[in-house]
């Protein structure tokens, strides 16, 4: 069963998006072929499962699930245990569609990369069925300059199943990451995690929804982002709790840190708790850079340039609890060298 | 030698140094008392250089050089060492990869390499053992979720890590319990040596039994009313403020 609800009154910021219209000019494909998706594995080899059920999204009010529309030619896999490589690299504007199953028990590690030369509208759908006691990781990355477009992950998740996202967006034009997570079995864990810098005139959206069915589930949803120049940020996290589920632990907090007066973030936590045996915590903060942190490095000799970088990467760490990629490191570096440059400028 | 003369400073607008005058030689140390809002911690933040702090007049002169035009972290270049009152905690960068960019900082600027990672862990640990942290605070974030006193000792780890030739300590015993205390004042003590100056600002006449200083100063309003030896604080533990907060009205 996939639930995609995303009600109608949340939608007002869409309707009034500068991206919506745009998409309206589109002409999406269905793919032919699924080359621009590789999948690799050292020592397995994907199985194509049975094909699943159709659906219908022309009814959503959300103008990229409308878009979707009705699909039917959808591509299904078994994922055993291990590390999976994905790197998505469409050309046309195109809407895929790509099913996986992690069976019981199996653990594994899925990493997602999307390298597009194409300047073409994308829409990227991935569906994951996490069986019973089966931990699925998904690494999800965009490091593609011209990309414009989507990725929407529906992660079902049956009971005692983990999953762990954790999300870097790197390069992109315009990127939007719908996550959703529905807990239908007991004693499932979630944990979103994602971590970006962006610069120029970059858009990016984050809308995670995580959703409890059942009972004594826990769901973790932390985001930090760093803009600089004219960037735009949405971050806009969801829990919903379905009326009679108890015992549910859920934490969501969105922080953001704008490095310019024009760069611009719409940010909150949405809740819809229809239970009273729930725990749920949620922050949010947008601010600019800490400048009593800032002095007290400046004052133990470190240059503005790196006690800035130092603290901005450590806004990171403290989420991420993992060094952070070379490739994060490196946007950082560049972010900051052009807000100085802009700086001069002003 | 560090001169500071006809210092005036203002924050927010409000005027706080009111034309202070101080000096001090290497292998000196000074203390500062006075009572709450004098300006002791003004004083402390204006030499470390944070920018919403005005000098509207007056000199600071620390080895030749104009102190006032210099940036934060080139003034720690120079050797200053500021022990903050309330050190900020950063939690997601964590002690020992701070002090070691510090540390690594201050020796490019010297022109030396990079520490060997192997040998400045060590050093770390040993320190961090000296001032009573277990070696636990190390991967911890930067005074993260410390308690009052772990940061005060942090705050000495790091001085002694620097090695800075001006240090000043802001009500770094504020807070500490005895044994915290001896061992903050051991570190202050070791640091101790003829090309440093030290200079600690403090409430209590406790800490300048284990720190003997070689002057006191009395900082009331904005400016230094009074100076003398280590005699004065005792005489300051027994008489307060008021007796020269009233010749310093009369003065004013
Ligand atoms: N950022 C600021 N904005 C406005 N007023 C300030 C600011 N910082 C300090 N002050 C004021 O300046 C005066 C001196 O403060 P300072 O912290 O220097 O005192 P102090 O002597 O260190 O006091 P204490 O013994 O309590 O630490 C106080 O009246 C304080 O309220
Ligand atoms: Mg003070």
């Amino acid at each position: 069963m996939i639930n995609l609800e995303w009600p109608d009154k949340k939608e007002e910021y869409w309707r009034s998006s500068k991206v919506w219209p745009l998409l309206e000019t589109v002409s999406w494909q269905q793919p032919s072929d699924t080359s621009y998706l590789s999948i690799n594995h050292k020592n397995d080899k994907l199985l194509m499962d049975h094909p699943v059920s159709d659906f219908d999204l022309s009814q959503c009010a959300d103008p990229f699930l409308h878009a979707i529309g009705h699909v039917s030619s959808r591509q299904s896999y078994l994922l055993g245990s291990g590390h999976w490589d994905a790197i998505y690299s469409p050309e046309h504007s195109q809407i895929s569609w790509h099913e996986f199953t992690v069976q019981s028990g199996q653990v594994v590690n899925f990493s997602h990369t999307v390298k597009s030369q194409s300047a073409n509208w994308q829409i990227n759908v991935m569906v994951f069925h996490v069986e019973e006691g089966a931990s699925l990781t998904v690494e999800s990355m965009i490091n593609s300059p011209d990309f414009k477009g989507v990725n929407i992950w529906i992660i079902n998740q049956s009971k005692h199943s983990n999953f762990s996202y954790h999300r870097q967006h790197l390069d992109f034009t315009y990127q939007r990451d719908h996550v959703w997570v529905n807990q239908n079995g007991e004693r499932a864990n979630t944990s979103l995690k994602g971590v970006y810098a962006s610069h120029g005139k970059q858009i990016s959206e984050q809308l995670w929804t995580v959703t409890h069915h059942a009972s004594h589930g826990t769901s973790s949803q932390n985001l930090r982002g760093v803009l600089a120049d004219k960037a735009h940020a949405v971050a806009i996290s969801q829990v919903n709790v379905i009326p009679g589920i108890a015992k549910i632990d859920s934490q969501q907090k969105l922080d953001h840190i704008l490095l310019s007066s024009k760069a611009t973030v719409h940010t909150r936590p949405q809740l819809e708790i229809l239970s009273d045996d729930v725990v749920c915590q949620h922050g949010i903060t947008v601010g600019a850079l800490d400048e009593e942190a800032l002095f007290y490095l400046q004052s133990r000799a470190i240059d503005p340039g790196l006690a800035t970088n130092l603290l901005l990467k450590g806004f990171f760490e403290q989420i991420w609890q993992q060094e952070l990629s070379p490739l994060l490191c490196e946007k950082l570096d560049l972010v900051l060298s052009e807000q100085k440059v802009e700086e001069i400028n002003e | 030698m560090l001169t500071i003369k006809n210092l005036h400073a203002e924050v927010e607008g409000k005027k706080i140094l009111k034309g202070l005058n101080f000096s001090a030689k290497p292998g000196q140390v000074h203390a500062i008392m006075g009572p709450n809002g004098s300006g002791k911690s003004t004083f402390a933040t204006v030499l470390a250089g944070k920018e919403d702090y005005e000098v509207t007049d007056g000199s600071v002169v620390y080895k030749d050089t104009n102190l006032l035009e210099l940036s934060p972290h080139e003034r720690a270049h120079l050797g200053l060492f500021l022990a903050f009152q309330y050190p900020v905690a950063i939690p997601g960068l964590s002690n020992i990869n701070f002090l070691k960019t510090a540390v690594n900082t201050i020796r490019k600027h010297q022109g030396k390499d990079p520490v060997d990672a192997y040998d400045f862990l060590a050093q770390a640990k040993a320190l961090a053992m000296r001032v009573g942290l277990g070696e636990s605070f190390l991967s911890r974030g930067l005074n993260d979720e410390f308690s009052g006193g772990e940061k005060k000792r942090n705050e000495i780890m790091q001085m002694l890590m620097l090695n800075p030739s001006l240090c000043i300590l802001d009500e770094t015993d504020s807070g500490l319990d005895i044994d915290a205390l001896k061992t903050v004042a051991a570190g202050v003590n070791a640091h101790r040596s003829p090309d440093h100056i030290i200079v600690v600002v403090t409430h209590y006449q406790r800490l300048l039994d284990y720190i003997v200083p070689d002057f006191v100063h009395v900082l009331i309003d904005g400016a230094i009313v009074k100076t003398g030896d280590a005699q004065l604080a005792k005489e300051l533990e027994k008489k307060g403020y008021q007796w020269l907060m009233e010749s310093a009205g009369g003065g004013a």
